[in-house]
């Protein structure tokens, strides 16, 4: 039995998410971080990814995943904060037009114009392939 | 006079369909700021936990200096000027103060003996620099009135890109900054190299305990990510403010519209009803004469 701990998902437009949380698995950038209670407190980078949030026991104990494209995670005084960019929730996940870009995207990177636009569609790759993940669980 | 009753009748009614429009033009610009104002708090904690971040990476790197986004150029030649306007009018002086501050901020410039590439977004800003003559090297019409994160992304790519490339030395926006529902004057900020204006986020960052954070990968490189995400968020509160001044001085402009209107349908009531009147008297006048003459 893990303890809870404070968790907050914010993107720029507004909060994602709030709650008491036993454990979050995020996609960062040099490969998966989780975070149980009482972790140091860290500074990291995400890549595009599934954020897996572990819901306290009390809470329902539910797991929430979330698809990102990116953001930060920051653990201070036990509390854990992500921000992430372009998130989306299982609900609202149009799956077939995720596959169509899926498509593009692949197509695209098999001729790429520049080494910076492999990069990008790269992390584009990625980010889709997340949202068809959790698009995935339903 | 039963002519000039009814061209009364017909301006009363046209006064009235005009008063109908400006009231609902009201509420809708009424409901839009409530929308953005709503938005502005939901971006709130992102902000004050971005500002967070910057602080305690720009502690474990030191000098913020030798970052790309945070260079200061010594000396500044070119400066790249985004004027924040809005597409849509009958919003009262909303864009003329905009612009007036644009082109006295561009022409404070200039005197400098700086080189200004002027953006402007906004139909009603572009067409009031055409207007002046001034042709702006980059003009955009697709920021909406209900600003996305997406978009202040695509509004930030290009002024990125500039000062990156070396294009531009430093990035002013001249937009609408909504202070309060009293105040809302359009101002010039600077908006890179960061550092040098975020009034915002200054005071959002509250001082806070040290802690010894680990990294993950190294400060130098999440601060590299997380500068050009920063400027994104400052774009989007800009964005933001200048649409919840916008959708306020319309609203404002529209109460004073409606209130005319009622003015005008009042005064002119009463002339249509002193005109019935003159007619009624003259009527009677003339019956009472008639029944004279007969006697």
């Amino acid at each position: 039995m893990t303890a809870a701990f404070r968790c907050t998902v914010v993107s720029p437009e507004r909060p994602l998410f709030e709650g008491g949380v036993d454990k979050v698995v995020a996609p960062g950038a040099r490969g998966q971080i989780a975070v149980l209670r009482g972790h140091a407190p860290l500074i990291a980078k995400l890549d595009p990814g599934v954020i897996r949030i572990h819901r306290a026991a009390d809470e329902g104990g539910a797991v929430e995943r979330l698809a990102v494209s990116g953001g930060f995670l920051q653990v201070r005084r036990g509390q854990l904060t992500l921000l992430v960019t372009d998130a989306v929730k299982q609900d609202d996940i149009d799956r077939g037009a995720l596959e169509r870009e899926l498509g593009e995207t692949l197509e695209a990177l098999r001729h790429p114009k520049s080494d910076e636009d492999f990069r990008t569609l790269l992390s584009k790759r990625r980010s889709v392939q997340a949202k068809i993940e959790v698009a995935g669980r339903k | 006079m039963a002519k000039s009753s009814k061209a009364i009748r017909k301006r009363i009614k046209s006064v009235a369909s005009t008063k109908k429009i400006t009231k609902t033009m009201e509420m809708v610009a009424t409901s839009k700021l409530q929308r953005t104002q709503g938005k502005v708090v939901g971006s709130r904690p992102y902000t004050t936990t971005l500002a967070s971040l910057l602080a305690a990476l720009s502690e474990a790197v030191g000098s913020l200096g030798n970052f790309p986004l945070f260079e200061k150029r010594n000396p500044v030649r070119r400066v790249l000027v985004l004027v924040v306007t809005s597409n849509r009018g009958l919003c009262g002086g909303y864009n003329a103060n905009i612009v007036r501050k644009a082109r006295e901020h561009v022409a404070a410039l200039r005197a400098e003996g700086l080189e200004v590439v002027l953006h402007v977004a906004g139909r009603k800003g572009i067409a009031a620099f055409r207007f002046a003559g001034i042709e702006p090297a980059v003009m955009r019409t697709d920021l909406t009135d209900r600003p996305t994160y997406a978009e202040a992304e695509s509004a930030g790519a290009p002024l990125l890109e500039a000062f990156l490339k070396g294009d531009a030395d430093r990035v002013d926006v001249v937009y609408a900054d909504f202070r309060s529902v009293a105040q809302q004057p359009p101002t010039a900020l600077t908006l890179l190299p960061l550092g040098s204006a975020d009034p915002a986020a200054a005071k959002d960052a509250a001082p806070q305990a040290k802690e010894d954070f680990l990294f993950e990968p190294a400060p130098a490189e999440i601060l590299a990510e997380l500068a050009s995400v920063y400027v994104k968020n400052v774009l989007y509160r800009m964005l933001l403010s200048a649409v919840a001044s916008e959708q306020l001085a319309r609203r404002v402009a529209m109460k004073n519209a409606t209130d005319n209107a009622s003015e005008m349908q009042k005064n002119l009531t009463r002339e249509y009803n002193k005109a019935r009147q003159a007619m009624i008297t003259q009527e009677i006048a003339e019956i009472v004469g008639g029944a004279a003459a007969l006697e």
